[in-house]
């Protein structure tokens, strides 16, 4: 492991890595919960379209992505808690939508081809300063919003309803965590990939459920396991020369598979 | 004092009067169960008694403030709650959620006391460490009304408390919320299918079908000229499970 550190883009990759592992599954154990689980693999694959816009536009794609990347999770919340319409069915609409309408904008992309394969799959060399900087700002942020937030986000979690009658305003809550999902869903672009991603979101907390009797432990261990995650399969894929985002989010498999066996042999109620 | 007063209350979903010019005054210390079919509005009128819906028309008084004034006095037992089973939340931290005070308000160990105070009164404490998606229906149905005793609620408001519930449950619950009552001088709003279940338990019964049919006492308001406005014509099915009460004309002479 020291031996990768020497090399100066893989300390920025696992800095960055480390970060985004962290914010991913600390999130994803509130999205795993609240079943929102396709909308994370939605807000992901609409930001292939804001990729492709800031090359277009000569912007920074994470930028594009990001505020993409927000409309569309923003936009699925309110049509789901407004007009009735299933997130699951609004996700359908917007994922294959932004998908369409980035392969479509693709084609006007003239001369240069940027790396479009490393932001579908992830590439380890594409994590730059920037990248580093963003991740780390991702994890503040969501650290500081669970942090500040954890009772009024379990509360909404379990009984919308009831948190609305004790005072606590959840359409707030829901959205602030609708778009700090998309930034942590964009920053982690370049380490797994738009398609892989919802696996960094996912994996981590399913394998922790299966050890947690309160959710500040499943939180807890959900982090600790994307860590571990990220860490193993980005020191496979150094050793092995595997393509980085896949060999992290197999990693992240197998400990959800090992998680599941020592519950099945070991833990069962 | 009126625990509640509901004054012409009108409310629409999507250009239709869902309720349509409702009065209801409770007294303090009644239990009122809240008859109806379904579309009947009966959930619109808790939800608007809770504040989370707002009329189009109309107001709503508890204890003499407005629904947002008032959240501090209600205690609300939502209906078929179904959150995600696999949650990791013991049946002692749903408790803790009724003690919520706002944000960055930190339980205190005087709130982990009346929890555990609350858990005793529904007569689950055994298995106030167990998850909450681990319990039964009944199970899970006391925990919920401890969520809401823990407040110390002047009006406990309950919306089809029995859906879920085991047949064999369903008289201990009921006599649950009467002791409730008749310790704490809870006044106790209850929406429910299950008729013959309440009319020995409460003090009125409101009949609503959009508008008001009937309030009164329950062997004044079980006629069957109300069940008819309620349910149609000639019988009225009521009752969750697997054997509805079934009320043909005969009985009605009983009741009167």
């Amino acid at each position: 492991m020291i031996e990768i550190l020497k090399l100066p883009f893989m300390k920025n990759a696992i800095l960055a890595g480390l970060a985004v592992a962290a914010a991913a599954s600390l999130l994803g154990s509130f999205v795993v919960i609240r079943r929102m689980t396709f909308i994370g693999a939605g807000i992901a694959h609409s930001s292939f379209a804001g990729v492709v816009i800031g090359f277009l536009l000569g912007i920074s794609p994470l930028v594009s992505a990001l505020v993409f990347a927000s409309f569309t999770g923003l936009s699925i919340g309110f049509l789901s808690r407004n007009y009735r319409i299933e997130e699951e069915s609004a996700v359908g609409v917007f994922f294959p939508f932004s998908m369409a309408l980035g392969i479509i904008l693709l084609g006007f992309l003239k001369g240069y081809t940027p790396n479009i394969m490393g932001y579908l799959f992830g590439d380890i060399l594409l994590v730059g300063k920037t990248e580093l900087y963003l991740s780390w700002i991702s994890l503040i942020l969501s650290l500081l919003f669970v942090g500040l937030f954890f009772r009024e986000m379990v509360f909404s979690t379990f009984d919308e309803e009831t948190a609305q009658v004790l005072g606590i305003n959840t359409s707030l809550v829901y959205y602030l965590f609708l778009i700090l999902t998309s930034l942590v869903i964009v920053v982690c672009i370049k380490v797994v990939g738009i398609i892989l991603l919802s696996g960094l979101l996912v994996i981590p907390p399913l394998a922790a459920l299966q050890f947690s009797r309160n959710m500040k432990a499943f939180i807890g261990l959900s982090v600790l396991f994307g860590i571990a995650s990220f860490l193993a399969g980005i020191l496979l894929s150094y050793l092995l020369d595997l393509p980085s985002g896949a060999t992290i989010i197999g990693s992240g498999f197998v400990l959800l598979l090992i998680s599941g066996a020592v519950k099945l042999l070991f833990l069962r109620d | 004092m009126k625990a509640l007063e509901v004054r012409d209350l009108w409310f629409s979903y999507g250009g239709e009067d869902v309720l349509q010019g409702v009065n209801l005054s409770v007294e303090e210390g009644e239990m009122v169960a809240i008859l109806g079919p379904n579309g009947a509005g009966k959930t619109t009128l808790l939800k608007i008694i809770l504040g989370l819906l707002k009329p189009r028309r109309g107001e709503v008084r508890i204890f003499g403030l407005p629904p947002e004034k008032a959240r501090g006095l209600i205690g609300y037992v939502p209906q078929n709650l179904q959150p995600n089973r696999r949650m990791p939340i013991t049946a002692f931290s749903v408790v803790m959620m009724g003690l919520y005070r706002g944000m960055l308000k930190w339980p205190r160990e005087q709130d982990r006391r009346e929890a555990e105070k609350a858990l005793e009164e529904v007569g689950i404490s055994p298995l106030k460490k167990r998850l909450f998606g681990q319990l039964s229906g009944g199970q899970r149905q006391r925990v919920l009304i401890a969520r809401a005793l823990v407040r110390k609620p002047k009006l406990l408001i309950l919306d089809e408390p029995e859906t879920g519930l085991d047949p064999s449950f369903q008289e201990g619950f009921y006599k649950l919320l009467q002791r409730i009552r008749e310790k704490y001088r809870t006044t106790i709003i209850t929406v429910t299918h299950d008729v013959m279940a309440v009319s020995q338990m409460v003090s009125s019964i409101a009949c609503l079908n959009r508008a008001l049919v009937a309030h009164g006492r329950p062997q004044e308001v079980l006629t069957g000229e109300n069940l008819r406005c309620l349910y149609g014509e000639a019988a009225a099915y009521f009752g969750h499970g697997p054997a509805p009460h079934l009320i043909v004309e005969e009985h009605r002479d009983r009741n009167t």
